[in-house]
C-alpha cells in the first residue's frame, strides 16, 4: 500500500516511516508543504498521511488544492495541538480522518488501512474472493480455510489486487505499490513476485493481460 | 437614599430639586416683601388721598366751629365697623367721625412732628390693629388745632398678604414641578454619553461586541479611545498567550510521539515492561497537556469582553465534519431548530465543548441524532439539548464520567478526556452540563451557556 507522508519533522517522519514500513506500507515522504501538494497531485496513491503545521505551505490549503483538483486519495491529517478546530477545518476541507500527536504507529496503520478500505467499499479488514481470505490487520491469508504463508511484499501485492478486483494493474504500478517510486526495480522483480502468489494461491488468482499487466477477475 | 448615594442621575437631580427648591423659596419671601411695601404704600396713598378729601369737604366759620360739608366718597366710611374710620378731634374731644367708627375716640398719641404735616400712627382701633394718618389743621394759633384723622383696619393689609401669598405659593409650587422635571430632563440629557458608555461597555461584555460602538461628546471620548486600546491589547495578549501555549503543546508532542514510538521499538525489541511505563506515562502527559491547554484558553477565553459565538455555524461545521469522518455509519442528524443563536463563548472553546459532545454522540448513536435548543432555562442562557439514538448509559455514570480520564465505555476510541474538558470549558463561562437518558433511547446531553442577543 503506496503512502505519501507529508511531514517537516524529519525525526518524527523518520520513526513513522520506518514503522509503517515494518507494517507493510511503501512510504514516500515530502518534507515541507509545496513538495507534499506537488507529489500528491502528480503521483498515485492508496493514502495520504497530511501534518496540518508544515512551513511554507499550511496543510490546510494542501488539502483544498488536491481536492479542487479532484484528487480524491484518502487523506490521515495529524492534529499537532490536538483540538477540534483543526480536526474540523481539516475534516471539512476533504481530509477524511485524523489523528493527533503523539502518534503510535499501530494506530496509524490501523487508520490507513480503514480508510483505504473506506475508498474501495469494503469497511471489512477482511477481504474474501472466492476461496481466497485475506485479514488486512492480522496480515494472514488462507486459501479454502488453510492458512497460507505469505510475505510481506507477497501480502501486500495480494492486498493491492484484492483492493482492485476487475481492474487492470500495470506492472509499474505493481512495482510503486511495493517499492516506492524513488525505489522502482526492474520490472521482472514483479514477475518474480506474482509465480510466487500463483504458486502458493492457485494460477488462475492473478491473470496476465498480455501487453497490459494483471488482473484478478471479479 | 441608595439612589441617591449611588446614582449620578440621582445626586444630580437631588441637589437640582434643592437648588429650585430653595430658589424658589428665596424668590417667593422676596415677592411677598416687595408686594408688601407696594401694597403698604397704596394703603397710605389712599390714606393720605381720603384725609386730604376729609380736609377739603370740612369747612370751618369764623367762630371756628367745624362743619362737614358732605361725606366722603368711598363708601365703606358708612358702614358700621368696616375697618375704613376718620375722626376730627380738639383737644381730644370728637368733633366728627365716620358713621363706620363706634366706640371711644381714636387714641392719637402725642408726637413732636409738625403738626401740619401727614404723619402716622399705628393704634389700637375698634376692630383691631389700625394704621392711622393724621394731619392737624391750626386756623386760628391761639387755640387747640383741629386733628384730622384717616384710618384703615391691619385687618385689610393682612387679608390682602394672606390672599396674595397663598396664591404666590401655589404659583410658585406650580411653577417648580415643571422647573424639576425640566431640570431631569436636562440631566438626562447630559449624562445620556454616561449612559451610553454604559450600554456600550455592556454590549461588549455580553460579547455582543469587541469594542466600544458609538458615538461621543469630547468630553468622554478619550476615556472611550483609552478603554478600546486596552481591549486591543488584552485581545493581543491573550492571542500571544494561546499562541505561546499552543507552540509548546506543539513542541511537548512531537517530543513526546518521539517517546512513545521508542517505546513501540523497545516492546518489539522484548522490554515490554519498561515499555508499558514509558508508553502510559507519556499517555498521561498527552491527557495533561490537552486538558491544561483546553483549560488555560479558556480561562482567558472566559474573562475576555466581547466574545460572541454563532451556535448554529459552529454546530453545522461540525455536524458537517463528523458525517464526513463516520461516513459509513449513515447516521441522520436533525438540527433544523437551530437558527440565529449566540452565546459568550470564545469559537475555539465552543468548537471545543461541541465537537466533544457531537463525536461522542455519533460514535454511540445507532442511526439518528437530534438537536434542539431550549431558551432561557436559566436568566439569560441557553440549553442545547443533544440526544442519541444508541445504548446511553447508566444512571451512575451520568457524574463519574466528567472525572479525568474516565471512560465508561472502553471498546470505543477515546482518551478520557473529552467530557471533563467539556464540563470544566462550560463551567468556566458560567453554564453546566448535564446528561441524562433521551427519549430517543441513548443519551441526552443538555449543555447550557450564556445567551447572547444581537
Amino acid at each position: 500500500m503506496r503512502v505519501l507522508l507529508v511531514e517537516d519533522d524529519d525525526e518524527l517522519a523518520g520513526r513513522l516511516s520506518h514503522g509503517l514500513k515494518k507494517e507493510g506500507f511503501v512510504i514516500e515522504r515530502a518534507q515541507n508543504g509545496p513538495d507534499g501538494l506537488a507529489m500528491g497531485l502528480d503521483c498515485e496513491f492508496d493514502v495520504i498521511i497530511l501534518d496540518l503545521g508544515l512551513p511554507e505551505m499550511d496543510g490546510l490549503e494542501i488539502l483544498k488544492r488536491w481536492r479542487s483538483q479532484k484528487i480524491d486519495t484518502p487523506v490521515l491529517v495529524l492534529t499537532a495541538r490536538g483540538t477540534w478546530t483543526e480536526k474540523v477545518e481539516g475534516l471539512n476541507a476533504g481530509a477524511d480522518d485524523y489523528i493527533s500527536k503523539p502518534t503510535h504507529v499501530p494506530e496509524v496503520a490501523a487508520r490507513l488501512r480503514a480508510l483505504v478500505r473506506r475508498k474501495f467499499g469494503t469497511a471489512s479488514p477482511v477481504f474474501q474472493h472466492g476461496s481466497l481470505c485475506l485479514d488486512s490487520t492480522a496480515g494472514e491469508v488462507t486459501l479454502s480455510g488453510e492458512r497460507v504463508e505469505l510475505t510481506a511484499i507477497e501480502i501486500q501485492l495480494l492486498s493491492y489486487f484484492m483492493h482492485r478486483i476487475g481492474r487492470v494493474v500495470s506492472q509499474y504500478e505493481l512495482a510503486e505499490s511495493i517499492y516506492g517510486s524513488q525505489d522502482v526495480r526492474e520490472s521482472n522483480t514483479v514477475e518474480v513476485y506474482i509465480s510466487r502468489l500463483r504458486r502458493k494461491l492457485g494460477r488462475d488468482v492473478i491473470k496476465t493481460i498480455r501487453g497490459l499487466g494483471y488482473k484478478m477477475d471479479r | 437614599m441608595n439612589f441617591i448615594r449611588n446614582s449620578l442621575m440621582g445626586r444630580l437631580i437631588t441637589a437640582a430639586t434643592f437648588w429650585i427648591l430653595i430658589g424658589l423659596v428665596i424668590a417667593g419671601i422676596t415677592l411677598a416683601s416687595v408686594f408688601r411695601a407696594h401694597v403698604e404704600k397704596q394703603l397710605n396713598d389712599d390714606q393720605l388721598t381720603h384725609l386730604n378729601e376729609l380736609i377739603d369737604h370740612t369747612q370751618i366759620n369764623d367762630k371756628y366751629i367745624l362743619e362737614l360739608v358732605r361725606p366722603l366718597s368711598d363708601p365703606r366710611y358708612a358702614k358700621k365697623n368696616s375697618g375704613y374710620y376718620w375722626e376730627i378731634q380738639k383737644q381730644g374731644k370728637i368733633l366728627a367721625r365716620s358713621n363706620s367708627l363706634q366706640g371711644p375716640v381714636l387714641a392719637i398719641p402725642k408726637d413732636d412732628l409738625p403738626t401740619v404735616i401727614a404723619h402716622r400712627h399705628e393704634i389700637q382701633g375698634p376692630t383691631g390693629f389700625l394704621l392711622t394718618t393724621e394731619r392737624a389743621y391750626w386756623p386760628d394759633p391761639a387755640t387747640a388745632p383741629f386733628r384730622f384723622i384717616v384710618g384703615i383696619d391691619h385687618q385689610h393689609l393682612t387679608g390682602v398678604m394672606s390672599h396674595f401669598n397663598i396664591t404666590l405659593m401655589w404659583a410658585l409650587s406650580i411653577f417648580a414641578i415643571p422647573m424639576i422635571i425640566a431640570s431631569g430632563i436636562f440631566i438626562l440629557f447630559a449624562i445620556k454619553p454616561l449612559n451610553d458608555l454604559q450600554r456600550a461597555l455592556e454590549r461588549v461584555r455580553m460579547g455582543q461586541e469587541n469594542k466600544l460602538v458609538g458615538t461621543f461628546p469630547n468630553e468622554v471620548m478619550p476615556i472611550v479611545n483609552d478603554l478600546n486600546t486596552m481591549l486591543v491589547t488584552s485581545a493581543d495578549m491573550m492571542q500571544r498567550a494561546r499562541a505561546q501555549a499552543g507552540n509548546l503543546a506543539h513542541g511537548l508532542k512531537t517530543s513526546l510521539a518521539i517517546l512513545s514510538d521508542e517505546a513501540d521499538q523497545m516492546a518489539q525489541a522484548g522490554l515490554k515492561e519498561h515499555a508499558s511505563t514509558i508508553s502510559e506515562q507519556s499517555r498521561r502527559i498527552q491527557i495533561l497537556i490537552d486538558y491544561h491547554m483546553a483549560r488555560a484558553r479558556a480561562a482567558v477565553a472566559s474573562s475576555a469582553p466581547g466574545t460572541s459565538t454563532n451556535v448554529t455555524d459552529v454546530t453545522k461545521n461540525i455536524i458537517s465534519a463528523l458525517t464526513r469522518l463516520y461516513q459509513d455509519r449513515n447516521i441522520k442528524v436533525d438540527h433544523e431548530g437551530l437558527q440565529g443563536l449566540f452565546v459568550a463563548c470564545d469559537p475555539q472553546d465552543l468548537n471545543e465543548i461541541l465537537a466533544n459532545l457531537l463525536d461522542n454522540a455519533f460514535k454511540h448513536a445507532k442511526s439518528r441524532i437530534c438537536l434542539s435548543v431550549v431558551e432561557n432555562p436559566v436568566e439569560s442562557h441557553i440549553e442545547l439539548i443533544i440526544e442519541d439514538d444508541g445504548h446511553g448509559l447508566p444512571a451512575e455514570a451520568w457524574e463519574v464520567v466528567f472525572n479525568i480520564g474516565e471512560r465508561w465505555d472502553s471498546r470505543t476510541n477515546g482518551s478520557g478526556l473529552g467530557l471533563p474538558i467539556v464540563h470544566d470549558l462550560t463551567t468556566l463561562y458560567g453554564g453546566y452540563v448535564r446528561l441524562s437518558e433521551a427519549s430517543l433511547g441513548g443519551l441526552r446531553v443538555t449543555l447550557a451557556l450564556p445567551s447572547v442577543e444581537l
